[in-house]
């Protein structure tokens, strides 16, 4: 079965790798930043909560009941530490049961469970969010009473650090994840500038250069590579048998034919009369037959060529000079002249030259064939920026009231010419190969005037 | 004319060969490629012109073309062909062919083109007869100009010739219509006109003019 590449739904691999690694990267980014935060987010609190813990610790030291009375004197060194460690807001209270004896009376105090001496909690004051430590020690022997110390802090600049250390690992993980979608991207670039070699060489070739494909490519690739040029080396033959079957063919058929056509010439000159006409005939349907292969031979070989897309520099006059100096004997035996009018441009184009020269063939075989004895063919170049016309005029009898008729295969106007009715076929299409076009006219004052028309 | 005629297809060959020689060439006929190797062997240098078929049963026909052209052979070889690939004309050409014909052919189209071969493949005579600018050989009837032959038709080449012969270069139309056809050919003065014409076209790069003299016909006059 062919495999052949589906035009309704082309895709690249670059732009699906792309589409994947965009996709993994934006998860893996948005991952690594959580992980990153939710990691920040418990060393930061661990350390808040220890600095905390350890300043509150102090205050509890100080607390002391003497005579009855508690006394405690507030340690502001320990205060200007928190402040150090971050420019944050603080807040403390000391109470003895419920009593507040210190500090801001307004703090949240946090729930204690079974008589906890420790609980950090994380509460709003004053509309900011606030990491509360709360120590408690009893403050006499018979435990009556117990002091507690409320130590709270604002988070304001640890969340600012928890947020850069997530977005720093996650840039990290965004930058090694490009490096190394980067070094992917190269790699199958890599992998497809082989393809991209092979593709070149397959296109610049000519219609016949069948030798195999070789590339410096990797490995994987290496195989493709030797089935392509299995399947050349395949076409190659096949291309090769055709046409040896297709010389061999028309050389079987047309040799006997120009012995029949011989010996009818001759026979015609020993007899005399109606049987001499007959032989004469003979000779002439011979030929005609013989024609009329040829042509559809040609045919078969232009749609071969078409497929090419042949395009050389062919100078044009010089071109028609010897399409003029092959014909020139058949046109003298007619008593037909020819005259070239040769551009004074060097009128150069870019076509299937040998394809060209076939059309061209045709066309004036054509007006030979048609023009009276002594008749003249006119042939001209004229060129503008975008086209190049060929004319061909001859004073025949012209193409009659439908000349876009004669354009089909096997239409003829004549009878007992030995055309076989595809010149004007062949012609035309060879045009349209070259994206031009063929008209026929007929002349003012008489005769057929053909145009050949190509881009330039 | 001497002819080597390379041809496989034994009617072809034998038609060919007869048609030639009552046309009083001589012919030697090789049916291989290889007799046709033997037959240049033998006397290369005399062939006039070289009559080849393409395929061949023990070869192709372009090898042996390729072989005298690689000898530095300057004989006129008219290829015969029956394939219609359309590179093949171009590549006959390229090897060395000087002209070819597609199977089957009339034998006055072959006849014209032997004639048109062996006019060009000739050498340039010494001594040829002086007419300004030309120079004429009347053995093989070819005009010169300096060192390169004017191609001319059949009937423009009469016409030529009639002035060369002619005292004063001064040519009648009954007179030109006498050397060109023949007493049972119904023409008129028009084919003389059309004739002269083109040969006119011809002749005007060498600035050789024909002067239309009323009454009397043509006087050719050549101004450098």
């Amino acid at each position: 079965m062919p495999i052949s590449p589906n035009p309704d739904t082309p895709w690249s691999l670059k732009r699906r790798l792309f589409r994947q690694w965009l996709f993994i990267l934006v998860l893996l980014s948005i991952g690594t930043y959580l992980a990153a935060s939710a990691i920040a987010q418990s060393v930061v609190q661990k350390s808040q909560d220890n600095l905390l813990q350890s300043i509150a610790q102090v205050i509890l030291d100080s607390v002391i009941q003497r005579n009855q009375a508690v006394e405690f004197d507030l340690p502001y060194s320990a205060f200007d530490v928190l402040g150090y460690a971050a420019p944050e807001q603080t807040y403390y209270q000391v109470r003895v049961n419920n009593d507040v004896i210190a500090g801001y009376s307004d703090l949240p105090i946090p729930d204690t469970e079974n008589n906890q001496s420790r609980v950090a909690t994380t509460d709003l004051y004053l509309g900011d969010p606030v990491r509360f430590i709360q120590l408690s020690k009893p403050l006499n022997p018979t435990q009556s009473e117990t002091v507690f110390v409320l130590l709270g802090q604002t988070r304001d600049s640890y969340q600012t650090t928890i947020g850069n250390i997530a977005i720093l690992a996650a840039s990290g993980t965004i930058i090694a994840f490009a490096v190394l979608a980067i070094l992917g991207f190269t790699g199958v670039q890599a992998t497809l500038k082989p393809l991209a070699r092979i593709q070149k060489n397959l296109d610049s070739r000519t219609v016949e250069d069948f030798t195999p494909v070789t590339a410096n490519a990797p490995s994987e690739i290496n195989s493709l590579i030797t089935t392509l040029n299995q399947t050349l080396e395949q076409h190659k033959r096949l291309l090769e048998q055709s046409r040896s079957f297709i010389a061999e063919a028309t050389h079987q058929i047309k040799t006997p034919i120009a012995a029949l056509s011989m010996e009818s010439e001759l026979l015609a000159k020993e007899l005399s009369g109606p049987q001499r006409d007959r032989a004469h005939t003979l000779s002439v349907r011979a030929r005609y037959t013989s024609k009329l292969i040829h042509q559809l031979l040609t045919q078969a070989s232009l749609t071969y060529r078409s497929s090419e897309h042949i395009q050389q520099p062919t100078a044009l006059p010089a071109l028609i000079r010897s399409i003029l100096r092959t014909l020139d004997t058949h046109a003298e035996q007619k008593g037909v002249g020819f005259n070239f009018v040769e551009p004074e441009a060097p009128s150069l184009i870019a076509c299937d030259a040998i394809a060209l020269r076939e059309a061209l063939v045709c066309l004036i075989e054509n007006a030979i064939q048609f023009s009276p004895p002594l008749g003249d063919i006119e042939i001209s170049i004229h060129q503008s920026p975008t086209q190049l016309d060929i004319h061909i005029c001859d004073d025949g009898p012209g193409f009659g009231p439908d000349p876009e008729r004669l354009k089909k295969a096997f239409v003829t106007t004549r009878d007992g010419h030995e055309g076989g009715g595809l010149g004007l076929a062949i012609a035309e299409r060879v045009a349209v190969q070259h994206r031009g076009w063929l008209k026929l006219l007929n002349r003012p004052q008489g005769g057929g005037e053909c145009v050949l028309s190509l881009p330039v | 004319m001497k002819c080597l005629v390379v041809e496989d297809t034994p009617s072809l060959a034998q038609h060919l060969t007869l048609h030639l020689t009552q046309a009083s060439h001589t012919v030697d006929l090789a049916t291989t490629l290889k007799q046709a190797f033997q037959c240049w062997e033998l006397s290369g240098p005399q062939y006039d012109v070289v009559i080849l078929d393409i395929s061949l049963p023990d070869g192709e026909g372009s090898t042996f073309l390729e072989a005298i052209r690689k000898a530095q052979s300057q004989v006129s070889v008219l290829v015969l062909t029956a394939r219609s690939h359309l590179e093949d004309k171009v590549h006959l050409l390229d090897a060395g062919a000087d002209d070819y014909l597609t199977k089957p052919f009339e034998l006055r189209e072959l006849d014209a083109r032997l004639r048109v071969l062996h006019r060009r493949g000739l050498g340039k005579l010494p001594d040829l007869q002086s007419f300004p600018p030309f120079e004429y050989d009347p053995i093989h009837r070819v005009f010169w100009c300096q060192r390169d032959q004017v191609l001319l038709r059949s009937q423009e080449l009469k016409l030529l010739e009639a002035f060369l012969q002619t005292p004063g270069h001064v040519c009648s139309k009954a007179s030109l219509m006498d050397r060109l056809y023949s007493l049972d050919q119904a023409v008129t003065e028009n084919a003389v006109e059309v004739h002269m014409g083109r040969l006119r076209k011809k002749l005007k790069v060498y600035g050789v003019e024909f002067e239309t003299l009323r009454g009397l016909g043509y006087r050719y006059a050549y101004k450098p």
